[in-house]
């Protein structure tokens, strides 16, 4: 009977637990994105052995659908416009002008010479309703108290990770590093974050590093700039038409 | 004396003489046209492609053939020029940039290669000014020249624009309209298919790059062996160069060529048992024959030796005979059809033009002129008729000059 009790209350431990991750990393995505919506302004920093590139960019965001970013710089790329419309993307290149629907051949290319793919962009894919979470340790990093939450996929989702590893802090539920595992359980990305800011009342990392690890010395680094949270956007910004005018 | 008696043998049996003549001279005739033909057509085939486009050797950053990036591109300067001149043999060179983009035009997409080329010194390796449908090759900044097959894809006419959209140097995008000022007809269906034209600067800009090139197309003098020369570059440049042969760049041409000439080894090889069996034949016959005069020969004194001596010459004189005949009656047809290279497609008949060409050959077959075909080949027919008179020459040394003379 004693045991009985005592693998019920395991169990309910364990249901509480996984529920508790799942909120967790609704309340960081939320973070993330706002509520609503989101403006940012970045610098986008490609490393490769032999060189660097610096980008910068604005961006706005509506939930997780609706994102589009806008390139101020290099001159050669300004008005270069990316836009993420729920499954598709769409890119304006101001020297042809010409606005071009991403063909799925080319969503696992890398978007603007970064390390990330274009499919990175769309991710179809919920951290929250796709993965399986629970949280498997207790970590600091940077001496600030994270939990570590391990995320499988579900059978049905449309995933290309075998398994994630997030650690977000217990405080301000910051998603403070990432490891991408493929399907053989080797780690193939990390994501860093780091310098923690003030963003509008939020303290958020303001610079990111995504590591691929199967290329030495390549990495891209975001560091945002100014990032706002629910401010009014203009629906239009989202329309493929409209890709021309966004600045 | 020995000759002389040799050479009245042969005329003696006008016949035989000219039975064995004929099969030596019938066999090395076809060889030799055979040959000819195959070499022609492998000449033509590295003109067309080796000369019309690769080069014999080109000279890239290392790594760059692996990995067909712009991120393995060099930076040529004066000194690595010099370097390349100093090697003995090499020619011209030119330097160009490729890289792959997609082509559009309304709303139809395909993918091409962008060859930013110097139009100056490029006329001095390859002809591609003669080889223009339409327009000039001689382009100014951002225009174009398109290959045949692009220009049927889009159904582009001079001063169309076409949108080029690609990865550039160094994470930049590469995007750009571009006017037709031409269209080039390469040849060569698959270039026609890919190859985008533009000077060398334009395409720099295009892919946002400061003065890099990803090919030194390399240009050898005549008759020069592109492998010394691909060794000696070897020597003379440091190890962030790779030097490549057009056998190794184009590997199908080399294996076309080895494929099809193992055939015609075959072929030759056949003919050869033929003809070395018709002498041999003829040989076993005339010791047979002349068994009596033999056992005369040695019986009144002549010495074995003296007597082989005679057949040997006997065989190689005819062998000799046929050999000349060969080369002398073969000399001017080869050169004839060098000079007026056999049209394959009206050999074929109607629409066989554009199915050679779709295989990527001309439809034009020369022969060749080269003397190492016919040497060679009389060389081996010689070489055989030693080896034949070692029949006579055993029988000799074994000839019973009492047995052989009683009938």
């Amino acid at each position: 009977m004693r045991k009985l009790i005592i693998f019920l209350l395991f169990f309910l431990s364990f249901s509480i637990y996984s529920q508790d991750a799942n909120n967790i990393l609704k309340q960081s995505e939320e973070k993330i994105r706002g509520v609503k919506s989101s403006y940012t302004e970045m610098i986008i920093t490609v490393v490769r052995p032999k060189w660097k590139k610096e980008m910068t960019m604005k961006g706005w965001s509506v939930g997780e659908d609706y994102f589009t970013s806008v390139v101020l710089s290099p001159a050669k790329e300004k008005g270069t416009v990316f836009l993420k419309r729920e499954n598709e993307v769409w890119n304006y290149v101001p020297s042809i002008e010409r606005t071009i629907k991403l063909p799925p051949s080319m969503m696992m290319q890398n978007w603007m010479g970064t390390d990330f793919t274009n499919d990175d962009l769309v991710q179809r894919s919920s951290i929250t309703d796709d993965y399986t979470n629970t949280i498997i340790g207790e970590e600091t990093i940077d001496d600030l108290d994270c939990w570590k939450i391990q995320l499988i996929p579900k059978e049905d989702a449309p995933v290309v990770w075998g398994k994630l590893l997030m650690w977000i802090d217990k405080q301000d539920y910051m998603q403070l590093k990432t490891q991408f595992f493929d399907e053989y359980d080797d780690m193939v990305n990390v994501m860093n974050s780091k310098t923690i800011k003030n963003f509008g009342g939020k303290k958020l990392p303001s610079v990111i590093e995504f590591v691929p690890l199967e290329k030495e010395g390549n990495k891209t680094i975001v560091e945002r700039l100014i990032w706002k949270f629910d401010i009014d956007i203009n629906e239009r910004f989202f329309m493929p038409n409209y890709m021309k005018n966004l600045r | 004396m020995i000759l002389k008696i040799a050479w009245r043998n042969i005329y003696r049996n006008k016949k035989r003489s000219l039975i064995t003549i004929t099969s030596i001279f019938a066999a090395l005739f076809l060889i030799i046209l055979m040959r000819a033909l195959q070499f022609g057509f492998y000449d033509k085939l590295i003109e067309t492609v080796v000369e019309s486009y690769a080069g014999y050797v080109e000279v890239h950053a290392d790594g760059f053939w692996d990995n067909q990036n712009l991120d393995n591109s060099m930076e040529v300067d004066q000194s690595l020029i010099n370097d390349i001149k100093s090697v003995e043999g090499v020619d011209n060179i030119v330097q160009r940039l490729q890289t792959f983009s997609l082509i559009s035009m309304g709303n139809k997409t395909k993918g091409g290669v962008i060859n930013g080329i110097n139009i100056s010194d490029e006329q001095k390796i390859t002809d591609w000014n003669k080889k223009m449908i339409s327009g000039t090759f001689k382009i100014g900044k951002n225009e174009i020249i398109i290959g045949k097959g692009i220009a049927e894809y889009f159904d582009v006419r001079e001063n169309d624009t076409l949108i080029l959209y690609g990865q550039g140097y160094r994470g930049m995008m590469a995007a750009g309209k571009y006017p037709v000022k031409g269209v080039i007809d390469l040849k060569n269906p698959n270039l026609n298919k890919l190859g985008v034209f533009m000077t060398i600067e334009s395409a720099r800009n295009y892919v946002s790059s400061n003065e890099i090139s990803t090919h030194i197309i390399v240009d050898k003098k005549q008759y020069y062996d592109e492998e010394k020369i691909a060794n000696d570059l070897n020597q003379v440049l440091s190890k962030d160069y790779e030097i490549m042969t057009w056998k190794e760049t184009l590997p199908e041409i080399e294996q076309t060529i080895t494929a099809d000439s193992a055939g015609g080894v075959i072929m030759a090889f056949i003919l050869y048992i033929i003809v070395v069996f018709g002498m041999f034949g003829t040989v076993l016959m005339m010791t047979e024959e002349r068994k009596y005069e033999f056992g005369v020969l040695i019986s009144i004194g002549m010495s074995r030796i003296r007597l082989f001596g005679i057949i040997l010459i006997e065989t190689v004189i005819l062998s000799m005979i046929g050999v000349f005949l060969a080369i002398l009656i073969t000399y001017p047809i080869t050169y004839y059809y060098n000079l007026n290279p056999i049209d394959m497609a009206t050999l074929m008949g109607e629409g066989a033009d554009q199915m050679i060409e779709e295989m990527g050959f001309s439809p034009l077959m020369p022969m060749s002129i080269e003397w190492d075909i016919p040497l060679t080949h009389a060389l081996v027919i010689f070489i055989s008729s030693l080896l034949i008179s070692i029949y006579p020459a055993i029988k000799i040394s074994k000839l019973n000059p009492v047995k052989s003379m009683k009938i």
